[in-house]
């Protein structure tokens, strides 16, 4: 625990001891800022033209906890989507570049502690971007002028399943960083193999039932989904968690490989 | 083999892993082997078993390094770990549970729909439609796709497709579809006239749980449902495009796949046919024969189902025989006291428009205004017979009051007392819900006009002998529990007044559909959802957009370049 917690420590530090954690936060914050606002104002426009028709009596079908909040998070999931690889991209690819990751295997670090300790420190630039959502939300609830009812429950499964997300999407960006030391060639790989697990439940509606069920199965967007919906499932939960062990056992067989590379 | 030989040899075995995959996902997406699929594949095993036995004994040889040996060790622990993964996630498939936090359960489906999708024997399919220049919140594209995406958890015979409207015409044309959010849901259920299974379809314009679940009962039954109207007694035609006509109710009745029949019981004998599952009596303007009343008894004993409407005035002798079930029909007529604008609007002073409904099955949750254009009273009595329970459906609001009232034999003139009789709100509508086992028909004298609701131990043993065999010839035959709805007014159902406001159509054709044991679908509670108005002043829009696009993005930029300032600076100073 202790050596995982000094490879957190140091991995933190490198983060924002570098432009990249602030740029990274900056521009996750300004999208999902700009994505947030833009929603808002069609929502606004809506609510004038139901006020504007004299449907004053009628109800207004538009809830922002069904409809605000799930397609802002949805937003959110697609711009982590570009910003975890350039997160992860350095985490092995830089050590190995530079030549410390045969520092790192010759010490007495277990695999399994550096590469936790990694993961978990890019896992946590992911809490200010969580508690800037939460006081997003607060501020736009004291702007508005009518009182808005935040159901809390709802937005906060959807951050968790932002957060679960975050965390599968950080540790294949290891994984593969694990497996290059070019840090351009780990991004775009990365971004690569996210893209498609994020998509691959689309074509599911073009296939036949069992294999269109697989794929929605293996999808990580259709998963997502239903944490943004407010629906937290076992099935779903699990995914998340399979995803993420699966992918840090193997950047610990990763790492285990460049000690027999080499050798005939 | 040449080095050039080596580099051709991987690209080969590169290319026909992509081909074998590729021939895989065809396989599985189309369902089939296709032709091109089974080339590719059968090409890809060809090479790669070519590649490997001309270099067979490289492969040998390589396994001797430990290297290839700690290899084959990762891709072993690699197809172990996904292994175990898959293992995991299919267990928990198996036992998925899900808790709902939406405050009104709105991505839960009842216990009823999952029942029914658990028990799906045939293919159910929903195509559902929506528009491309639709709002970006548009309700009709997510708002299918998160009901039916429920739907698709339980059994496995539900799947759906949703359809652009514009990009897809040829599949809206094929089911004349026009309106975005609407579906159609679809089985191969039915029957052609050359007795091929054929598609069945159902249209559903409103996206709610109850209209899909209703549809995929509909649709995946096997038979038609069938209601029967009685005729003969001057009630409301059928088919009749009249005014007073029923043609109007047949079309709604049709559209849900019911299937309807006029039934004179007199040319029956008095005999109701066993695939009855509703007799609607609309409208007696002539009294029943004391065999079709048997006819009637009868078929209730032996579980059937009865609507009863009778307007005020009209058939007092068969109003004490339906009285021996149970029930007081008022021979009166409902007054309004004041004539509201709607009342104004809809017809005159007897014109009954309420929203006073019981707390039952049919009416839970129904809140639409009903319209009677006249009616009676019709409710419980104290003491039930044996067997029969009865809950009040409807009842007017209270600003009426009810007057006695005689239909002149001849003129078939409605003359009214002008004496109020009683007060409202009143009772128009009672549902009798009837165990056969326990309950006694009434006996039918058939020599005689009626007997009235005779007590089964005034009757001597020789009569009941008599009797009984006649109505235990059904028992067993369907289920004990008999339904019957008596409601004082016909009118409501009539061409004239059906469509004129909407409660009418939802209350008789709920009505209907619990009577004909599909009460369960009508009680699926709606899941409605207040809307949020968002209304903000132009200094909050603009504060909205610049603080967190702008102002918060430029201070953490700020934040990083001054702990990197101060870093370097530390830096140079211990330097």
């Amino acid at each position: 625990m202790k050596n995982i917690l000094s490879i957190y420590k140091k991995e933190l530090r490198l983060i924002f001891s570098t432009w990249i954690g602030y740029i990274i936060i900056a521009v996750f914050i300004a999208l999902t800022g700009y994505f947030f606002q833009d929603m808002v104002d069609q929502f606004a426009r809506l609510t004038a033209q139901f006020l504007s028709s004299g449907q004053r009596g009628g109800v207004f079908p538009y809830n922002i906890n069904d409809i605000l909040f799930r397609y802002w998070l949805g937003n959110s999931s697609v711009i982590l989507l570009f910003v975890i690889p350039l997160l992860t991209m350095r985490s092995f690819s830089e050590e190995k570049k530079s030549g410390t990751i045969e520092m790192m295997m010759t010490s007495p670090l277990r695999h399994y502690q550096l590469v936790l300790g990694k993961y978990l420190a890019i896992l946590t630039v992911l809490v200010p971007l969580i508690i800037y959502s939460i006081l997003l939300v607060i501020y736009f609830t004291a702007l508005n002028d009518v009182p808005v009812t935040v159901q809390w429950g709802l937005f906060l499964v959807g951050l968790l399943g932002l957060v679960l997300l975050g965390g599968a999407f950080i540790a294949l960006g290891i994984f593969i960083s694990s497996m290059t030391e070019n840090q351009i060639i780990s991004a775009l790989t990365t971004f690569g193999a996210l893209l498609i697990i994020w998509v691959i439940g689309w074509s599911s509606v073009y296939s036949s039932t069992g294999f269109g069920e697989i794929l929605r199965r293996i999808s990580l967007n259709n998963h997502y989904e239903n944490f943004a919906k407010g629906v937290i499932s076992l099935s779903d939960s699990i995914y998340f968690i399979l995803f993420i062990t699966f992918f840090l056992i193997l950047t610990v067989s990763s790492l285990g490989t460049t000690r027999w590379r080499g050798i005939k | 083999m040449t080095k050039k030989n080596r580099d051709y040899s991987f690209f080969l075995t590169i290319a026909c892993i992509f081909m074998a995959v590729l021939s895989f996902y065809l396989i599985f997406s189309r369902g089939g082997v296709t032709l091109f699929a089974a080339i590719l594949l059968a090409l890809s095993a060809a090479i790669l078993t070519n590649l490997f036995l001309t270099n067979w004994r490289k492969i040998i040889e390589s396994l001797k390094f430990k290297q290839t040996r700690y290899a084959l060790s990762f891709v072993l622990t690699l197809l172990i770990t996904a292994g175990i993964c898959i293992f995991v996630y299919l267990i928990s498939l198996n036992n998925d549970s899900q808790i709902d936090t939406t405050p009104n359960k709105k991505f839960s489906l009842s216990p009823q729909t999952i029942q029914i999708l658990e028990n799906l024997k045939t293919d159910v399919t929903v195509y559902g439609f929506y528009g491309t220049y639709e709002d970006r919140f548009t309700l009709s594209r997510q708002g299918m796709d998160d009901i039916l995406e429920q739907y698709t958890l339980y059994g496995n015979k539900f799947r759906y497709r949703l359809y652009n409207i514009n990009k897809e015409p040829d599949i809206a044309q094929k089911y004349k579809i026009s309106i975005p959010g609407q579906m159609i849901v679809t089985s191969m259920n039915g029957k052609g006239t050359d007795g091929k299974p054929e598609e069945k379809t159902e249209l559903v314009a409103e996206i709610s749980e109850e209209k899909i679940t209703n549809a995929i009962i509909r649709v995946s039954r096997e038979k038609a449902k069938k209601i029967y109207f009685l005729t003969g007694h001057g009630e409301h035609e059928l088919i009749s495009q009249q005014a007073a006509g029923l043609a109007l109710l047949d079309l709604y009745l049709k559209n849900q796949l019911f299937e309807t029949l006029p039934l004179n019981l007199s040319l029956a004998d008095g005999i109701i046919p066993t695939d009855c599952d509703l007799l609607i009596i609309a409208g007696l303007k002539a009294d029943l024969f004391p065999k079709e009343w048997k006819g009637i008894l009868d078929y209730i004993k032996r579980g059937g189902n009865v609507l009863l409407l009778i307007n005020p005035g009209y058939v007092d002798k068969s109003v004490k025989y339906f009285e021996t079930l149970g029930v007081k029909i008022g021979r009166n007529i409902i007054v309004l006291d004041n004539l509201s604008q709607l009342n104004y609007m809809l017809g005159n002073m007897y014109s009954v428009v309420t929203t006073n409904y019981g707390d039952t099955e049919i009416t839970k949750g129904f809140n639409f205004q009903t319209f009677f254009p006249t009616a009676r009273t019709v409710e419980p009595v104290e003491k039930m017979p044996d067997g029969i329970t009865a809950n009040n459906l409807v009842s007017s609001e209270a600003s009426c009051h009810t007057e006695k009232v005689e239909v002149q034999p001849y003129s078939n003139q409605m003359i009214r007392s002008g004496v109020s009789e009683k007060t409202g709100p009143v009772p128009i509508g009672v549902m009798l819900e009837i165990n056969t086992d326990k309950w006694t028909p009434p006996v039918v004298k058939l020599d005689k006009q009626i007997t009235g609701a005779i007590p089964t131990e005034n009757i001597d043993e020789q009569e009941k002998r008599n009797e009984a065999p006649e109505t235990d010839n059904f028992s067993g035959s369907k289920s004990p529990e008999a339904k019957l709805i008596i409601i004082g007014d016909s009118d409501f159902i009539i061409n004239n007044h059906f469509a004129e406001v909407k409660g009418n159509v939802d209350f008789a054709l709920n009505t209907i559909a619990w009577l004909t044991d599909e009460g369960d679908l009508i009680s699926i509670r709606p899941n409605p959802n207040e809307g949020t108005l968002v209304v903000l002043s132009e200094k909050a829009k603009s504060d909205l957009f610049w603080i967190p696009v702008i102002i918060i993005p430029v201070l953490i930029l700020m934040l990083g370049g001054s702990v990197r300032h101060f870093r370097k600076k530390r830096h140079s100073t211990e330097g």
